[in-house]
């Protein structure tokens, strides 16, 4: 294995087919481009090995890589999910073929994500366009009625999504939230409507394709983050209390507060990775 | 490592030293015994000379040798060579009188081996911040070494023949090797991880610095030389001969005591006070004053003074400061190197010294002239040190940047190579690479007219929009051809062109049928702009959907007219973020057209911001003192004014530094706060050379470290008295980062002041427990920062006793709490809100604790 290729402006050129960095700024690739390293492998070579933290991810450039049953091609990211997840990898990774891969370590991924809010949300979009469904948090008791200041502090730090953000971030959300309430039988988001933010739910239920949702689920986070479209109507069933974050605000947040961002991304991650999708995941 | 721990290693390592000079001291007095004796002191200058070129040689075989043997195999080869080598002249000194010369310059040829090699082995085995804490001691051992040498020496000379003293010196070196392969440490500790594609880079920085270490101790040496020759000259002249030898004794006992006391005592605490830079200059100043009082007073005093200084700092401080000087040199080229720049440094400056002294000496020169030479080539070796202070806090930071990924990167410049491949990836059939390469090629030489015969549409489309409007001959020449298009936007940049070239009327009439909004938009405002009235068309357009609003607002970018300012306002009421997108697109072609009260509003929205900053940096000046004045303004929404700074930022001149340097000691919201650094962080780094003014910022810089040492006041309350509510927790975490953020701070105000120190990667290193990163972080820190922001910035981030903390940071931090209320009361104080809820709400689960002091009662209910 070597590094053999410094031309970065052909490389810049080539993440551009890494889907989620289809629309990142020049300067934003180039600072990528600047932080990867070229490695060849010779075919069977083990490229990431399986039951332990990944100490790099792999971008393939050229040849196929595979973990079990998964393979990747070109333009296919090896070990971002558990890089972000920060989990061992459940197979050995082994180049099919020869193959060139540009790698990342994982300190400088989480560093250029961190540092970088344009990757960041690119990052975010795409990770949180691939989960389906957050797992529900454990919901402080006793929360106040109406909702303080550390009531919202605490529901919002003991959201998946949050966990490991710093509290200066949740106190900025704490602060710029609301609390809103839906009767029953109210549409609290509508299939096909652009996503605005999020809710947490509070109190009561609302129902949606994935079955009744109580209080400590999210509403409308991942549509937002991915700036997809709600893909489901979710209707309150009983009269629900929520609190409610608008997008530029999670946004401007995030934007300040890089290790909100990474929380998100290191949640999703660890859904997806949960989830045994060892995809390719461009 | 812990003292306890370090102990061990520090006695077997000042052992070693102290056996390596007895038997060097032992040998010195033989050598120069004999040498006067036998051969006379018209031979010393000789001496010298030979000296420095056998040194030289010895450096040079030390360097081929350096780089495949580890520091301590050195040094245990080279005491084994001063074993054997001594042992042969102990046994022939007295065949011939040339052998005399011999012994004196092998006693300098293995003291310039010897003694370097020691030290380079130590210095692999301790942290920087080990090294200056013990230094000190290690080097205790030497000064001993030496009284003894001297003392055995000195009983051994009038018990033995002069001769006999080298036979106990090839005695002692033996004893020196054995005690050398027993105590001196095999491990060795790891080093600052570097990116292998750094690794060439940091050995070439360090190379240089090493040449500047190498200009320090040719010029130290100078002085010392000179200095030690003044004092002779001056005592020499004024005493009798037959006491000389009894008070050169004399004086030299006493200087070995004194030197003893400042390396054991005094060596530690400068070092820990006045680092590394500030320790080593102490000699040279008072070197310079005492020449200079000499010069100018012609008293003996001023001379004793000199020798003083020389005789107790050169050996203790001195030795033991320039030692440290090579600790941020990675190993790889310290263990190479070192040995080469302290031969040169000294033999050379010693060498140099000399053909001074023969030309003074040549012309007549006095004592007071030569004190003169010694002052003046001291303020020399104080610019240098200047320099050296500089380099090593720069060394640090190169070491400490190269483990780290790469930041401050720039697009690559293109080259005609470069163009040649992307214009070749333009006509690739993969279309991304194809968009890819026209990105890259209109951002260096603009958009290439033949991209509009491109096949794919998409990659066409791209191009057209980072035309932006403006269609330049070449492109409306190749646009004119378009006209049939398939594709509506390409149809409509063709009909826009072809209007521009002087197309007539007709297409116009004809693109008014055209099913798509594009081509109808383009015609409508081109009628506009002859005079037709369309308006009822164009209000229609703007009433529309969103499609044809976009329509409308591309085309009116292609005739950014007056006409059309109101129809521009017009569809930003419609408040559809791709239309108010191409809106601000026009406006930062026309910037006549811009409503620049909108502008600032439009900093709120995340979907609008980048192109809003974009509008607003075309209004150059304006813009710029629009900006200025909302960041000033109270009663600018905090949605706008926290995007204000990065804003600002963007016009990287000194009127938006300043404006942003003057806004920071008076932010009252934390964000905004927040982001007025990053930008003033930004706009230093992009242009160190950009002129601030320095006096607010370290005004921010005081405040900031003072909140950190209120912050870790408040931690440690809680490590010792935790807040047993769901609350409590909240404030123990609150505290935590309060404190993080005002040290971020204080390190993104340094970053201001000093852009190029490399504060970013000190601050990062101080986060981590790398004791490596810690150590040149702190050196960074040590070098940069004046003692009054230092000390308690650096007692925030160690791990301290809370009483040593408290103490260190002084009147910084609030008075003791006798009570919880008490603590509560100095948190209800501090300026941050949200800590101010989370007490709120600590107090309202604790109903029994009675808090004084300001306490709103809004806060209570959160």
């Amino acid at each position: 294995m070597a590094d053999v290729d410094p031309f970065i402006l052909r490389r810049v050129v080539w993440l551009r087919h890494i889907p989620w960095l289809a629309d990142a700024d020049l300067a934003d690739l180039t600072l990528l481009a600047e932080n990867l390293t070229e490695l060849r492998h010779a075919r069977g070579a083990l490229v990431l090995p399986a039951g332990v933290r990944p100490p790099a991810l792999h971008i393939v450039v050229e040849g196929e890589l595979a973990a079990g049953a998964m393979t990747w091609a070109p333009h296919g990211i090896v070990g971002g999910v558990e890089v972000l997840a920060r989990r061992p990898l459940r197979a050995a990774v082994i180049a099919t073929r020869a193959s060139r891969t540009l790698q990342l370590l994982s300190g400088d991924a989480r560093e250029l994500l961190e540092e970088n809010i344009q990757l960041l949300r690119a990052a975010l979009r795409a990770l949180a366009g691939r989960v389906s469904e957050a797992p529900p948090p454990t919901v402080p008791s006793a929360l106040g009625n109406p909702l303080g200041f550390v009531d919202r502090l605490l529901l919002l730090r003991d959201q998946s999504a949050y966990t490991g953000a710093r509290l200066d971030a949740l106190a900025r959300l704490a602060h710029a939230s609301r609390e809103v309430q839906f009767p029953a039988g109210t549409p609290i988001v509508r299939a096909g409507e652009a996503a605005r933010g999020s809710f947490v739910i509070v109190d009561g239920s609302a129902i949606g394709p994935q079955g009744e949702l109580g209080p400590g689920h999210t509403i409308g986070a991942l549509e937002t983050l991915a700036e997809v479209p709600h893909p489901a109507t979710i209707t309150s069933r009983t009269p629900v209390r929520a609190l409610e974050t608008c997008a530029g605000t999670m946004f401007d947040v995030i934007e300040d507060h890089s290790d909100l961002g990474m929380a998100m991304l290191a949640s999703f991650a660890t859904t997806l990775a949960e989830g045994g999708t060892l995809a390719a995941q461009a | 490592m812990s003292r306890a721990r370090l102990q061990p290693h520090v006695l077997a390592a000042a052992a070693v030293l102290f056996v390596v000079l007895v038997a060097h001291a032992l040998l010195e007095t033989a050598r120069d015994a004999l040498f006067l004796a036998r051969l006379g002191p018209h031979l010393l200058a000789a001496a010298y000379l030979v000296m420095a070129v056998a040194a030289l040689l010895a450096v040079a075989a030390a360097r081929r040798w350096g780089r495949i043997r580890q520091p301590r195999r050195l040094l245990i080869g080279f005491l084994l060579l001063a074993t054997a080598g001594t042992s042969v002249l102990a046994a022939t000194i007295t065949l011939a009188p040339a052998l005399v010369f011999v012994l004196y310059v092998w006693t300098g040829f293995v003291a310039t081996l010897v003694v370097p090699t020691f030290w380079t082995a130590i210095d692999r085995s301790l942290r920087i911040t080990e090294a200056k804490r013990v230094f000190g001691t290690i080097g205790a051992g030497g000064v001993l070494g030496a009284m003894a040498g001297s003392a055995i020496a000195g009983v051994l000379g009038r018990l033995v023949a002069p001769h006999y003293l080298v036979t106990a010196g090839a005695l002692a070196f033996a004893i020196a090797t054995v005690t050398a392969f027993v105590l001196v440490p095999r491990a060795e500790l790891d080093e600052i991880p570097v990116r292998r594609s750094r690794v060439d880079a940091l050995s070439r920085s360090s190379r240089r610095y090493i040449g500047i270490l190498l200009a320090l101790g040719v010029v130290s040496t100078i002085v010392l030389t000179l200095g030690d020759l003044t004092f002779k000259m001056v005592v020499a002249a004024r005493l009798p001969a037959s006491q000389l030898a009894s008070v050169f004794g004399e004086i030299y006992t006493g200087l070995n005591a004194v030197g003893l006391v400042v390396q054991l005592v005094v060596t530690p605490r400068l070092l820990a006070r006045w680092g590394v830079g500030g320790a080593l200059t102490l000699l040279p100043l008072i070197l310079v004053a005492s020449a200079l009082g000499f010069v100018a007073t012609g008293t003996l005093i001023a001379v004793i003074a000199l020798k003083l200084g020389d005789g107790s700092l050169r050996h203790s401080l001195h030795r033991v400061s320039s030692e440290i000087l090579y600790l941020p040199v990675p190993a790889a080229v310290r263990d190479g190197w070192k040995l080469v720049a302290d031969a040169l440094g000294q033999r050379g400056g010693q060498a140099l010294a000399a053909l001074l002294v023969f030309a003074s000496v040549s012309v007549g020169t006095t004592a007071r002239g030569l004190a003169a030479l010694t002052g003046a080539c001291g303020v020399a070796w104080l610019v240098v040190l200047a320099i050296v202070r500089r380099a090593y806090a720069a060394q640090f930071r190169d070491t400490l940047q190269a483990g780290e990924i790469q930041r401050d990167v720039a697009l690559p410049a293109l080259d005609a190579d470069s163009i040649v491949r992307l214009t070749e990836s333009l006509a690739s059939p993969d279309e991304i690479e194809a968009l890819a390469a026209l990105e890259l090629l209109a951002r260096y030489t603009g958009v290439p007219a033949l991209v509009f015969y491109h096949p794919r549409t998409a990659v066409v489309r791209r191009a057209l929009a980072l035309l932006d409007g403006e269609l330049r001959p070449e492109v409306m020449r190749v646009l004119g051809h378009l006209l049939e298009h398939t594709d509506p936007k390409i149809r409509a940049a063709a009909l826009a062109a072809s209007l521009r070239t002087g197309g007539n009327r007709a297409l116009l009439l004809t693109a008014l049928d055209d099913p798509e909004p594009e081509p109808r938009a383009v015609a409508l405002v081109g009628l506009a702009c002859a005079g037709d009235d369309v308006a009822e068309r164009i209000a229609a357009m703007v009433s529309g959907r969103a499609a044809t609003q976009l329509a409308l607002a591309e085309a009116i970018a292609f005739f950014p007219e007056p006409r059309f300012r109101d129809t521009l306002l017009d569809l930003l009421a419609r408040e559809d973020v791709a239309v108010t997108r191409q809106v601000l697109h026009v406006w930062t072609h026309a910037a006549a057209l811009a409503e620049r009260a909108r502008l600032l509003g439009f900093l709120a929205d995340p979907r609008l911001r980048g192109d809003a900053r974009v509008a607003l940096l075309a209004l150059g000046r304006s813009g710029l003192d629009m900006l200025i004045e909302a960041l000033d303004d109270p009663h600018t929404p905090a949605a706008v004014r926290r995007h204000l700074p990065r804003t600002i930022s963007r016009f990287r001149s000194a009127t938006a530094a300043a404006a942003l340097v003057n806004r920071l000691p008076h932010e009252p919201d934390s964000a905004t706060e927040q982001k007025l650094l990053r930008a003033l962080g930004r706009m230093r780094t992009n242009d160190p050379a950009l002129p601030i003014d320095p006096a607010p910022i370290r005004a921010y810089l005081h405040r900031v470290v003072r909140a950190a040492a209120r912050y870790a006041t408040f931690a440690d309350y809680l490590a010792l008295h935790p807040l047993e509510t769901r609350s409590g927790g909240l404030i123990q975490g609150m505290v935590a980062e309060q404190r993080r953020i005002a040290v971020e701070h204080a390190f993104r105000a340094l970053g201001i002041l000093h852009p190029l120190a490399g504060l970013r990667s000190a601050h990062d290193a101080f986060t981590t427990d790398d004791e490596a990163r810690r150590g040149a972080a702190r050196e960074i820190v040590m070098t940069l920062v004046p003692s009054d922001v230092r000390v308690p910035l650096l007692a925030v981030l160690d791990d301290l006793p809370p009483a040593v903390r408290r103490a260190r940071t002084g009147d910084l931090a609030p008075a003791p709490f006798h009570d919880e209320p008490s603590f509560l009361a100095a948190l209800l104080a501090d300026p941050s809100e949200w800590i101010h809820f989370v007490v709120a709400a600590h107090v309202n689960e604790r109903p029994v604790l009675r808090v004084e002091g300001p306490y709103p009662l809004a806060v209570l209910h959160g």
